[in-house]
């Protein structure tokens, strides 16, 4: 199914070429004039002349050997354009997703566990955080932090060793993590909720198991089944997301290179970089469904995790 | 009686919320003996099952007293409470809601030994084998999950993992109400047999007149959260104290008499929380209502070997008998 | 959209206040332009971030153009733009998810598998892919949010649908002869009003944010035309030389529509399920 959304992805990826107005070599060009040379180079490579699924069959086989084309701005490999940028918005996505996974199920346990002021505090500073886009919450964070503060740095490059990178990361993951931690501390502090209330757990009561190992043993260990599918949900959103924060603090991620490449209409790298996100996002969307299918053993593996 | 009881239940309310789901139960089991506890729902069969089990839901206030040999449960705590679990075990209603859908049925069984009696792990499921080859299963299922066990197998794990603790007495609350009649009867016989292999008395809770009288050795009633009669099995059904009981036998419909139309009692049962503080809760729907009954809450006064909640018992002795159709 | 609903029922203090919020932003969006006291496309470079002062509430921005302004004016096409998402993705959905629901089976199951499929493409990257082909623009990013929320929409209102389908009316109805047409636009929708709208509000708030992203991105409103997400890119640089005003005044704008079209959504969607 997940195989399936990806082929379609990259149809529609590589349709786009089509959907243009004007010719494909239009598309390809961006609309500016070539020299011959370059045009016969791009017929060449796309296979111009041959029938559309053969040419999407070229484009597919190429990009899974790690052939995206080559940018018409700046007349290099997409293949290493992307690769030189893919670690900044890697490192910017999996500290969001630590942050998330940290704070978002760490705050919704707490608030499941202990009905209190601690529950409700958690409910009304996740209902306003879940409405704060993450452009939004990108210029507030280097308003107070970077510029009020000082605390860290308002541009962040890739690249300056791992504890600088932390530091200049730190801003853009709490940017873009923070609109998904509501909504993953919702669904834990639920999920506990319901775990607690449920009968399987008044049967460990009953037969004098500490409360230390119910809550662990039981109650963990089933809300663990929707805390974690909704975890890995939200991470293959912060995907496309990023582009947006990569863009508010300068970062060279391949985020920020998709935008740029958009306005400058560089189709080869628009689609090379698509066809990246669009694959990680399956690829975690497939780590979600495994997960919960190990999770859960009423699951059989091939069952969408709902 | 002599006899030490092994449970004592005396004038236990409970509250939840603003209403009362428990009015005053009183009840005692000996050792080795099987009290059944009868009652429609709302009555407040389960609820009493739970205060025993120390499994009253969060904000529900309790009076009164339940003893487990003399000592006061309600008091307990840490150790003094897990070992009272350990010997006053449960059985639910629903095994598949009851056993934790995520982890195998050995698992299930033995984490209590392995966690509170500090029992090693391989002697722990030898132990959990050996019951469930007792109650009629093969050692294989406890690789098992539970969603790849029916309903009756479920409810035999339940019973042996609820036994590995050699408890004294036993809570079984509508053991065999969510499974089919002809499973309904090999768990009910395994219970039976296994009560009398482990000595252990039971609390047996059921909707079901006749099946309480089947197995037990005495009966309570319960209405309204209240316990309303206690007897000796035999003698609830030919010889009822409460005019709740004579009803109830009544109402249930039996192949050997022909009549027209099902003797139903009239009106609805009421629960705990609907009940009148200072009134006989059934007078209502009594047939042998005066107009006292609507103006002072019974005791539960002995009459004849048995207990009754009315105030009308001694007078009513011997016509509430399942008798002639009227 | 909303605005009839606002008079049922009872909608909570902070349902109400949101509804207010929510009309205020309506306004403006209706009568913005009329409604700003300073032209807010005309730059005067002369006074670029002069802070607030008399009949300037909010001071000027980068381009010395008077804030206020800009944000009223800025307020149709940052509504406008989700609304017209909305109204494309909630009528394609419905299409599908009656289509699937009517004719169930073989229908069901490819219109479910193939907006399934499509659940891959996150509504931006569409965006993105869809304004390099056609040229940035509202227009090509609104259409491709749409197509993206097509797959969620439609799920939701399926089994919205299916319940309606199973409903003895219908059957009658369908006894009588009436076409399929008619009875899903004359009955079976309008039975479901309660959750389309509920679901509408809801969506209204990711498109929003979705739009505004974009045309932060620079690929939807094409400046100088005024758009809050567009204000807050240009502006952006204010926050690191000291004139943060103009940008934070769009954010929070949009932080508020959106808060109040969530609180409001959340409350249809209770009462749209009890």
């Amino acid at each position: 199914m997940l195989a399936g959304s990806l082929l379609v992805a990259s149809f529609v990826i590589f349709g786009a070429l089509y959907l243009a107005p004007g010719s494909a070599l239009a598309a390809l060009s961006g609309g500016r004039a070539l020299p011959a040379a370059s045009i016969a180079i791009l017929d060449q490579r796309y296979h111009l002349n041959a029938p559309f699924l053969a040419q999407y069959w070229y484009w597919l086989d190429n990009a899974v050997h790690g052939n995206l084309g080559i940018s018409i701005t700046l007349r290099e490999n997409v293949s290493t354009l992307i690769g030189n940028r893919i670690w900044t918005t890697a490192g910017l996505v999996l500290y969001a997703s630590l942050i998330i996974c940290v704070l978002g199920i760490g705050l919704g346990v707490l608030a499941g566990l202990r009905p209190g002021w601690l529950d409700t505090s958690a409910l009304v500073t996740t209902a306003v955080t879940a409405a704060i886009p993450s452009f939004v919450a990108s210029i507030v964070l280097l308003l107070v932090f970077a510029v009020k503060l000082g605390w860290f740095p308002a541009l962040a490059t890739g690249g300056g060793g791992f504890r600088t990178d932390v530091k200049t990361f730190t801003l853009p993951a709490v940017a873009l993590a923070l609109s998904s931690l509501a909504i993953v501390a919702r669904v834990t502090r639920a999920a506990i909720r319901e775990e607690a209330d449920k009968e399987h757990v008044q049967t460990a009561i009953s037969r004098g198991i500490p409360p230390r190992q119910v809550i662990s043993r039981h109650i963990l260990r089933n809300a663990a089944i929707p805390i974690t599918t909704v975890s890995a949900i939200t991470v293959a959103s912060l995907i496309a997301v990023s582009a947006v924060v990569e863009t508010a603090f300068s970062m060279n991620g391949i985020g920020a290179y998709l935008v740029q490449a958009a306005q400058s209409k560089d189709l080869a790298v628009v689609q090379g970089i698509s066809l990246v996100l669009v694959t990680a996002f399956v690829v975690v969307n497939l780590l979600a469904d495994v997960l919960y299918a190990v999770l859960d053993p009423r699951v059989k593996l091939g069952t969408k995790a709902s | 009686m002599a006899t030490q009881h092994l449970l004592e239940v005396t004038g236990l309310r409970v509250t939840l919320g603003d209403g009362a789901a428990l009015r005053g139960v009183d009840l005692a089991i000996r050792p080795r003996e099987v009290l059944g506890l009868v009652g429609e729902s709302g009555s407040g069969k389960s609820m009493t099952a739970r205060a025993i089990g120390r499994l009253l839901p969060r904000g529900a206030r309790s009076a009164g007293t339940i003893a487990f040999d003399g000592a006061d449960v309600g008091k307990m705590d840490g150790g003094a409470l897990r070992r009272y679990r350990g010997q006053v075990a449960m059985v639910f209603q629903d095994p598949r809601a009851h056993i934790n859908p995520v982890r195998r049925v050995g698992d299930f069984m033995t984490e209590a030994l392995r966690t509170n009696a500090g029992v090693k792990k391989a002697e722990a499921y030898d132990r959990a084998a050996e019951m469930l080859g007792q109650v009629g299963l093969h050692a294989r299922n406890l690789t098992r999950y539970p969603h790849e066990l029916s309903g009756g197998m479920l409810q035999r794990v339940m019973i042996a993992a609820a036994l590995l603790t050699r408890p004294r007495l036993l809570l079984a609350d509508e053991p065999t109400t969510a499974l089919d009649v002809t499973t309904q009867a090999e768990v009910m016989a395994i219970l039976a047999e296994l009560r009398r292999d482990f000595d252990m008395a039971l609390l047996f809770i059921t909707h079901d007149l006749e099946l309480a009288a089947a197995v037990c050795d005495r009966t309570a009633v319960m209405y309204a959260g209240q316990v309303v009669e206690v007897r000796d099995a035999e003698l609830l059904h030919t010889d009822p104290l409460h005019p709740y009981t004579a009803a109830l036998a009544a109402a249930r419909p039996d192949i050997g008499r022909s009549r027209a139309r099902l003797r139903a009692i009239p009106g609805r049962p009421l629960s705990g929380f609907e009940a009148p503080a200072g009134a006989c809760a059934f007078a209502p729907r009594c047939a042998h209502a005066a107009p006292a009954c609507g103006q002072a809450m019974p005791e539960l006064i002995g009459v004849d070997g048995g207990m009754a909640r009315c105030l009308r018992a001694a007078e009513l002795r011997g016509t509430l008998g399942v008798t002639a159709d009227a | 959209m909303s605005r009839g609903l606002m008079n049922k029922g009872k909608l909570g203090v902070a349902g109400n206040a949101s509804a207010v919020v929510l009309g205020v932003a309506v306004l403006a969006a209706v009568a913005g332009p009329r409604l700003a006291p300073d032209n807010p496309t005309l730059p005067n470079l002369q006074i670029a971030w002069v802070g607030p002062m008399a009949g300037h509430l909010l001071g000027f921005d980068f381009e010395g153009r008077d804030v206020l302004s800009r944000l009223l004016a800025g307020a149709q096409s940052s509504m406008l733009g989700p609304l017209v998402v909305v109204a494309l993705a909630m009528a394609g959905g419905a299409v599908f998810a009656l289509t699937a629901a009517w004719r169930r089976g073989a229908t069901d199951a490819v219109i479910s598998s193939g907006l399934d499929v499509l659940f891959a493409f996150p509504g931006i990257l569409l965006a993105v892919l869809a304004t390099t082909v056609f040229g940035a623009g509202l227009t090509a990013a609104a259409v491709a949010l749409a197509i993206a929320y097509l797959p969620y929409v439609a799920r939701v209102l399926r089994s919205g649908a299916l319940r309606e389908r199973n409903q003895p009316y219908v059957q009658a109805l369908e006894v009588q002869g009436v076409s399929v047409t008619r009875i899903c636009l004359r009955h079976v929708l309008p039975n479901m009003s309660r959750i389309f709208v509920a679901q509408a509000t809801v969506l209204f708030g990711y498109a929003m944010v979705d739009l505004a992203a974009i045309s932060f991105l620079g690929l939807g409103v094409q400046p100088p035309a005024a758009n809050w997400g567009v204000m807050i890119s240009e502006n952006e640089p204010g926050i690191l030389q000291g004139y943060p005003l103009p940008a934070l005044a769009a954010g929070v704008c949009v932080v508020a529509v959106v808060i109040a079209v969530n609180v409001l959504g959340e409350r249809l969607l209770d009462k749209a399920v009890r």
